[in-house]
């Protein structure tokens, strides 16, 4: 595992003297979002998602290209009843790679998967998850973007569905223009 | 245009048009209290706590509208003669009947089926089926000791095991939830969904689940225990120091209390129905309300699920 990473780093770090501009940025992210489960025997309601997401260090490269490593936190509301039986409100976070392809100065979208954990602290328990998502960004201004993520997530034989709105701002910027 | 069908995606799948609500079913509740006696180390509280237990679900029943049928097993002396007897808990009040085994080696299956037999209708996908267990849980397996005889000036006791208790609550269509306060009663956790916080390695261990061929989560049931498999439950919580708390079991105490029983009185509270009731609060009630120090002895277990089984709610589909 450590490997890996080093490895991962080790690209993301040589890549920009491949690459003739190289730049970083880093963004944060919030959004809202609505979480479907789709279990193997039953389907329950969707319930609100809330989460930040930070991207402290993406990788420019080539002009249209950005690589790099978000952490996500959100929290999920306990879904709405099937039956007797819902989802429990639980805590998520996730470590993905993203790669984000800017079509032009307006529309961008990007794709991104990765492992996170689920936390349900009413019981007490983990979930471990893989988590895979793309998402289209569209930018009024350069340093502000609205997103339209949708997400996949499966774990312990459960699907999730989450889609929603978000809410994107660039913190730092050095190198290649947006 | 894209806006619009922006919020028409996010609002499907939490609108009743696209999926309807289910009926509220109804409440089977299966209560046993055991005190035995002084040489099989007799209980205190335990047939009080089936009584609170009994009282707080007929309360909460009538509050939120639900139907319901409470069946209870006791030893508790009510005069009838004999050590056991089986009760039929309802409006008009409680209906008993002599327990006396026709074959004691099988007792436990002739009480299985009594019981069975003492409930009107047969729980159906909808309802809820909630065993209540407070008693003796034997050493090593955690099995209720539900029959006691004398013979010969030597005491006699039969179990049920736990095995064959767990198959028949399960073997419900509908949902069910075991709440065991007895010792060793975390034997009746098992099959967990999803990772104990405390052991990560199982979370992620039932990642690929599907592919790996385990058995995939159980979504109905619902179990929760005063203790774990190698632990003691107790008859009291003496570090609590409240109303009521020396005459319940720890466990049992703080499950009353979050069903919002009334300890002065020792029944259930009428006209209270704007609370969400669920399993999942119940064991978060349990696990913080049982005093620091007993939980060095005794701490509640369930199994780990990400679902949740709502009891009693102001409004079914929350």
């Amino acid at each position: 595992m450590r490997k890996k990473a080093f490895l991962l780093l080790f690209l993301l770090i040589t890549l920009m003297p491949v690459f003739p501009k190289t730049g970083y940025e880093a963004t944060i992210r919030g959004e809202g979002m609505f979480t479907s489960v789709f279990a193997p025997a039953d389907q329950m309601r969707s319930s609100p998602t809330f989460g930040v997401e930070l991207d402290v260090l993406a990788l420019k490269f080539a002009e249209r290209h950005v690589l790099s490593l978000p952490v996500y936190v959100g929290y999920t509301y306990p879904t709405r009843r099937n039956g007797n039986v819902r989802l429990q409100e639980h805590v998520d976070m996730a470590l993905t790679l993203s790669y984000r392809y800017k079509v032009n100065d307006f529309f961008h979208f990007s794709i991104k998967g990765g492992f996170g954990i689920d936390y349900y602290s009413a019981i007490k328990g983990i979930v471990g998850k893989v988590v895979g998502e793309c998402a289209l960004w569209f930018l009024p201004t350069d340093w502000l973007s609205f997103t339209f993520p949708a997400r996949v997530s499966y774990g312990s034989g459960v699907y999730y569905l989450s889609y929603g709105v978000g809410l994107s701002v660039l913190i730092g910027n050095k190198g290649v223009e947006n | 245009m894209l806006i619009l069908l922006s919020v028409f995606i996010i609002l499907a799948p939490s609108c009743d048009f696209f999926t309807p609500s289910d009926d509220d079913g109804k409440i089977y509740l299966l209560a046993f209290g055991l005190e035995y006696n002084e040489k099989l180390n007799k209980l205190e509280n335990t047939v009080l706590d089936m009584r609170g237990v009994t009282s707080a679900f007929e309360a909460l029943a009538k509050n939120y509208g639900k139907d319901y049928e409470i069946v209870a097993y006791t030893d508790d002396d009510v005069g009838l003669g004999s050590t056991f007897s089986i009760e039929r808990i309802t409006t008009g009040g409680i209906d008993r009947e002599v327990f006396s085994p026709m074959d004691v080696e099988n007792v436990d299956d002739e009480l299985l089926a009594a019981l069975d037999a003492s409930f009107s209708t047969t729980p159906m996908e909808g309802d809820i089926f909630i065993l209540y267990y407070a008693g003796h849980g034997e050493d090593g397996t955690g099995a209720p000791v539900i029959y006691y005889e004398e013979n010969d000036g030597k005491m006699n006791y039969k179990t049920l095991p736990l095995r064959k208790l767990i198959d028949y609550v399960q073997s419900h269509n509908s949902n069910t939830l075991m709440i065991m306060d007895s010792c060793y009663s975390g034997m009746a956790v098992e099959e967990d969904e999803i990772g104990d916080l405390l052991d990560p390695i199982t979370a992620f261990g039932n990642l690929f689940s599907e592919i790996t061929g385990k058995e995939n989560a159980k979504f109905k049931d619902f179990v929760i225990t005063a203790a774990h498999y190698n632990q003691l439950s107790y008859d009291s919580d003496p570090y609590i120091g409240k109303d009521g708390s020396d005459r319940h079991g720890a466990f049992t105490y703080q499950v009353l209390k979050y069903l919002g029983y009334d300890f002065e009185s020792e029944s259930g509270v009428y006209g209270n129905n704007n609370r969400t009731i669920t399993v999942s609060g119940m064991y978060e009630s349990a696990l913080d309300g049982i005093s620091s120090q007993m939980k060095l002895m005794m701490m509640p277990d369930a199994r780990k699920t990400r679902y949740d089984l709502v009891l009693f709610s102001p409004n079914f589909k929350n």
